[in-house]
């Protein structure tokens, strides 16, 4: 318990710094009061948009005023036009102590209103949460499922070809670029395969005839380099004829296998507003920026868990397993993956929170309505109750979620156990 | 030998790995029986193949690396021989009719399960008992037999809630689960303190009794050996040297190994003034002259070197909020002794007592929360940065694993050559490196040593370059924590003949810290006994070795394994 409360005060501080960060980073650059002032250059409109926003103020009583607004417990005037002023009817509070203008109130963190919109940042937080959160959850579990999955089969086929073609595909997905992956993924789903999909036959036959041959070599001592690789060298030779039937422009020799396309777009939101309809879920929209977010994670689970099992599988108490009289499979599941796969899903837990902050390019080039979205949009325009307000939310969510997964780790792996 | 049907036999069994493109062979010819009710010990050095040729029995052999070449292992209850068994044949046998139990204990249980349904699962896997609960009723049963105390909470317990003797417990109650025919025991008490070993083996060998069951106790330790076993066999590089019942092979030794091997663990009484080595007896079959002893002789010194007084460690094991420490562990309660110049001073205790603690507070690798450590009447607890480089070098410490002591980065020479260099020590790199060789001749290693790196020797070797790293900065007080627990006996028996030259000849103080009884009385001209972070007898080797006073250090004699006859 002592150390829940320990890591909670720790979380605070962190809170705390990146406040002061965002504050100070946004007191360097020059005030929005007057692009928001927009055609109306007045003096006047622009002094009275500074005071609004207190953008008037010098730096430490604009910090201490902001604080006091996010603090749960904070002195506020009720008078219109005074720098430590609330609107009490945009908020829901507990009145502790009313004085004459000034009241002692609790209250949720109030992060203020957006310099652009006027709208209260919870509200817009509010209403864009719930995409990012689904879209990071998605991704997550993508990554998960499929990283796990594919670790043991390549631990268990080590130095087979599955083996090999895996880890090659897993470190293209972890060495490509995020912003790149984003757009050429949005480009293959969500344009090049959309109405239909089209394989090329030849390569098919050719994979599909070398496996044939390599049951029928199986007795024979020659061709080990044909058994060893049948795959690939199928795979080049089926692609070798489709080409040279192309450049020779045999009739049917381009001949293809026709699969239905996605019928995916490559923007779109959680919630689709309809002109008849109205607002509606469209789960659809998820599918590619899910993807395109959990490609990395997914690259870092599969070689985690394959690493992290083959490690497992020398260890001593694996031995034992075997003595007991257990089968492969048995010993394997019983004893191996869960020792196993402590790490990873440690590991993958934390990378939950990162995922919030690898949202905003992803939701940026699918369109996909979310924080990242908003934080995009408030950082092109100095936007700074809407980016501190952003950055809070994704920092808190980082703290609770590293806890968390302390927890996590103790509940699977007994040594551990802190609390 | 007696008239008995074996249940286990191996006849003619060579085993083969590969190494390059050859194969080599670790075991040659092996052939041996297990009978009922009797314990065959198979003795031999590491790398002897001794755990190989207990894996076939058990068909755990590394898959697609050691190969059986020759050979037949047969089990009494099978037609097939089981070097032909296929896998799922291989698990209806393993643990039902064949169990084994491991070397460590720490490593050999799985440690995200409860320890009682890691037995439980020993039970369902061959379908014993009719139901759940009458298996659970079973592994308590088996529990309260190996006599694990409160069977019940300890079936709820994980591995690292017990104690390494009690894991070692949960091993034989899961290997005894399905009553097998045959058991085969890897060490399994190497990694246990002296006291805990002597109520394993006792447990063992009530529990077979019992049972009326073979077994296999594969070990290093001749001594453990002649406890336990009917039968021994004695390996040495993958070939049988000698096979026969225990009395005949350890009373009467026929061959020059296995004679070198009884002699060069230092014995209880009648010390030696040098080990005799398995080199020895082989050299002496050869020119067929005897052995000869020397009797040794314990001295006394009377000029202090290093005084330790009120020496305290404590560490938190609970904290408040803000750091302060709410509870807390005492690894070195206020022990005070001194060491004499030119002496050995002998440190032993059970694992756990606070002994490494100590050698590091006086190495300053921890600090200390009070007392002094006098080095020529100089605190070292106060002393400066400045003054501990200068310290440094007047002391050395030798640990015990020289597989990680030594950076495999490095060569011997570069791994000699720093610590002179850092120190400013014999002139410049060209009589530095004279210097070190003639370190490494010193220490009976061959010059060409000089470039080569760490992986490249043995676990002896290893810690002969460490000792010669040691000497390299002259120092005049050495301590050695633990530092010939991890060799073999003969090889024991070298490096210790080794330190006592380098003592005599460079007029070294050492502090000499083990859990090996015999060997720190063989080594030491006082004994300082520790338990619990206490001192709790200090005294002439032979004095505390023969007429303990403390009812501790008695208990810690009488653990000893009775050793064999010379």
């Amino acid at each position: 318990m002592s150390y829940l409360i320990q890591r909670l005060s720790y979380g605070f501080l962190v809170l705390l710094g990146v406040v002061f960060l965002v504050f100070t980073l946004f007191s360097l650059v020059p005030d929005p009061a007057r692009e928001l002032a927009g055609q109306n250059e007045s003096p006047e409109v622009i002094e009275a948009i500074r005071k609004k926003h207190r953008l008037d103020l010098p730096y430490f009583p604009r910090l201490g005023y902001f604080l006091n607004d996010l603090s749960p417990i904070s002195y506020n005037s009720t008078i219109e036009g005074e720098a430590s002023f609330i609107d009490l009817n945009s908020i829901s509070e507990l009145r502790l102590f009313e004085g004459e203008g000034q009241v002692l109130i609790l209250k949720s963190p109030y992060l203020g209103r957006s310099f652009l919109s006027d709208r209260s940042v919870s509200a817009i937080l509010a209403d864009a949460l719930p995409g990012t959160a689904v879209l990071a959850l998605a991704a997550i579990i993508i990554a998960m499922l499929f990283g796990i999955a594919l670790g043991v089969l390549t631990a268990l086929n080590k130095d087979t070809w599955i083996d090999h073609l895996t880890m090659v595909l897993a470190s293209l997905g972890m060495s490509g670029p995020s912003f790149f992956m984003a757009i050429l993924i949005a480009w293959f789903g969500g344009t090049l395969i959309y109405d239909q999909v089209l394989i090329p036959i030849w390569p098919i036959v050719f994979v599909l005839l070398f496996f044939g041959l390599k049951k029928y070599w199986a007795g024979a001592r020659q061709f080990s380099l044909m058994k060893e690789n049948s795959f690939l060298i199928g795979l080049l030779s089926g692609l070798a004829v489709w080409f040279v039937l192309i450049a020779l422009k045999v009739p049917g020799g381009i001949m293809y296998l026709r699969l239905p396309g996605t019928g995916l777009s490559a923007t779109g939101s959680l919630y689709e507003v309809d002109v008849w309809e109205g607002k509606k879920l469209s789960l659809v929209n998820l599918i590619l920026p899910a993807i395109t977010l959990g490609i990395r994670p997914l690259a870092v689970i599969i070689q985690l868990t394959r690493s992290s099992l083959l490690e497992v599988m020398q260890e001593d108490y694996i031995r034992t397993a075997y003595a007991k009289g257990l089968s492969r499979q048995q010993v394997i599941w019983k004893h191996a993956i869960r020792n196993a796969l402590n790490p990873v899903i440690t590991a993958a837990s934390g990378w939950f929170a990162s995922m919030l902050a690898g949202a905003v390019f992803v939701e940026f080039v699918f369109g996909w309505k979310g924080i990242g979205f908003e934080v995009f949009q408030a950082l092109e325009k100095n936007d700074l109750p809407v980016v501190m307000g952003a950055v809070l939310v994704i920092a808190s969510t980082f703290v609770i979620i590293n806890i968390l997964v302390d927890l996590i780790y103790g509940w699977l792996d007994p040594r551990a156990r802190v609390v | 030998m007696t008239k008995h049907s074996p249940i286990l036999e191996v006849s003619h069994l060579h085993i083969s790995f590969p190494k390059g493109d050859e194969r080599i062979q670790v075991v040659r010819d092996l052939s041996f029986k297990v009978e009922r009710g009797r314990t065959l010990a198979i003795v031999g050095e590491s790398g002897s193949g001794k755990t190989i040729s207990s894996l076939a029995s058990m068909g755990l052999l590394p898959k697609g690396i050691a190969r059986i070449d020759q050979g037949s292992i047969r089990y009494s209850g099978l037609e097939e021989g089981l070097e032909h068994l296929d896998e799922s044949a291989w698990c209806g046998l393993r643990g039902k009719h064949i169990a084994m139990i491991f070397q460590n204990p720490m490593s050999s249980l799985n440690p995200s399960l409860r320890v009682g349904d890691q037995v439980f699962e020993m039970l369902e896997q061959h379908q014993q008992e009719e139901n759940p609960s009458a298996r659970k009723k079973k592994v308590l049963q088996l529990f309260e037999e190996v006599k694990l105390p409160s069977p019940e909470s300890t079936y709820r317990k994980y591995p690292h809630e017990l104690s390494g003797g009690q894991k070692q417990r949960i091993m034989i109650a899961m290997a005894l689960a399905c009553d097998p025919d045959v058991i085969i025991a890897d060490e399994p008490t190497t990694a246990l303190d002296v006291s805990v070993q002597k109520s394993i083996l006792s447990l063992l060998r009530h529990l077979l009794k019992e049972r009326n069951a073979g077994m296999i106790f594969i070990s290093h330790d001749l001594d453990v050996v002649s406890e336990i076993a009917d039968d021994v066999l004695v390996m040495y590089r993958g070939e049988a040297m000698e096979y026969g019942l225990a009395e005949e092979v350890l009373l009467r030794p026929k061959t020059a190994y296995t004679k070198g091997l009884i002699a060069c663990k230092p014995p209880l009484s009648n010390l030696p003034e040098r080990l005799p080595t398995v080199e020895d007896f082989i050299a002496a079959e050869k020119s067929g002259e005897a052995v000869v002893f020397h009797p040794q002789k314990k001295g006394t010194h009377h000029h202090l070197l290093l005084e330790v007084k009120g020496l305290r460690k404590t560490y938190p094991t609970s904290k408040t909020l803000l750091g302060k420490v709410k509870s807390s562990f005492t690894a070195v309660d206020s022990i005070d002794f001194s060491i004499f110049r030119g002496e050995t001073l002998g440190l032993v205790g059970e694992s756990g007592c606070g002994k490494s603690t100590v050698s590091r507070l006086i190495m300053g690798l921890l600090e200390a929360d009070a007392g002094e450590v006098n080095y020529e009447g100089k605190n070292l607890l106060s002393a400066s940065k400045a003054e501990w480089k200068v310290l440094r070098r007047k002391f050395q410490l030798i640990f015990q694993d020289p597989f990680s002591a030594l950076n495999p980065r490095k060569t011997v020479g570069q791994c000699l050559d720093e610590v002179m260099a850092y120190h400013h020590l014999h002139g410049n790199r060209q009589e530095r490196k004279l210097h070190a060789l003639k370190l490494l001749r010193q220490v009976g290693l061959d010059e060409s040593a000089w470039d080569k790196y760490p992986h490249a020797f043995s676990g002896g070797q290893r810690q002969r370059i460490v000792i010669a790293r040691a000497l390299a900065v002259e120092p005049e007080f050495i301590i050695c924590d633990e530092s010939v627990s991890a060799l073999d006996v003969s090889v024991q028996a070298q490096v210790l003949n080794l330190l006592n030259d380098l003592k005599d000849q460079y007029g070294l103080t050492f502090l000499f810290i083990s859990h090996d009884l015999s060997v720190v009385h063989y080594m030491s001209d006082r004994i300082c006994v520790m338990e619990k972070g206490e001192i709790v007898e200090l005294g002439n080797a032979n004095q505390v070795f023969h007429h303990p006073q403390d009812p501790y250090t008695k208990r810690l004699i009488a653990s000893i394994p009775k050793q064999v006859l010379h």
